[in-house]
């Protein structure tokens, strides 16, 4: 799954650690959702979507259906 | 905002998980209030433990019920330091808890395979392993949560 929470995140101008803790989670958990290692919980994926006022969808997308 | 822009200071942005504690425990460190709290109380029951052992390994022959005590000590000590983890590993977010749970599984699998090795020596060698010896799986743990957690970074 590949993800726009980097731009989303600067769009919003918060760090990475300000976004962990708005979510709850370690700042850890943030880099590693930015970077692609860890593709969070479907939870953690509508918090996050819910914090930046986006459709999950707009967010996240899977690798294979992505345009581009 | 620059989205690349490093949170830290150091301008490391690759989040790095706290290899000391990892290694040294087991565990992320004490900077939650979950992590201190757990470390305090393994740190006691611990504590506890040899007190009891060596008080009751001492006293066995004066007072027969001290060697009972001293022999049971050790498993009640544990159970309550799994009891501890456990409430760690729900105060975790879900990729460090999932990091300690991956490490845990490794754990197990290479636990199995390495009591097996042992059964097996044992088996043919006549040779009786305490069980005690168990205690190893614990650094293998600690091993295992540090490679896990790298996959992560």
């Amino acid at each position: 799954m590949k993800n726009e929470l980097r731009i989303f995140r600067a769009r919003h101008d918060l760090s990475q650690a300000q976004l962990a803790e708005k979510l709850g989670v370690s700042r850890q958990t943030v880099n590693a959702i930015e970077t692609g290692r860890y593709d969070p919980s479907l939870s953690l994926a509508f918090k996050i979507a819910a914090l930046f006022g986006q459709k999950i969808e707009e967010i996240f997308q899977d690798r294979d259906s992505a345009p581009g | 905002m620059d989205p690349n822009r490093s949170d830290d200071p150091s301008g490391n942005d690759s989040a790095q998980w706290p290899a000391g504690p990892m290694l040294a425990y087991g565990t992320f460190g004490t900077r939650t209030p979950a992590g201190r709290r757990y470390h305090l109380r393994a740190g006691l029951a611990l504590a506890a433990m040899l007190v009891f052992m060596m008080g009751g390994a001492l006293a066995r022959h004066a007072i027969p019920a001290a060697g009972a005590i001293a022999a049971i000590t050790p498993g009640v000590a544990f159970a309550y330091i799994g009891w501890e983890f456990r409430r760690y590993l729900q105060s975790l977010d879900e990729l460090a808890r999932r990091i300690q749970l991956e490490s845990i599984a490794w754990t197990y699998l290479s636990g199995l395979a390495l009591g097996m090795l042992l059964g097996g020596v044992g088996v043919v060698y006549r040779w009786q392993l305490n069980p005690g010896w168990l205690i190893v799986l614990e650094p293998v743990r600690a091993c295992w949560l540090y490679f896990v957690a790298r996959r992560y970074q």
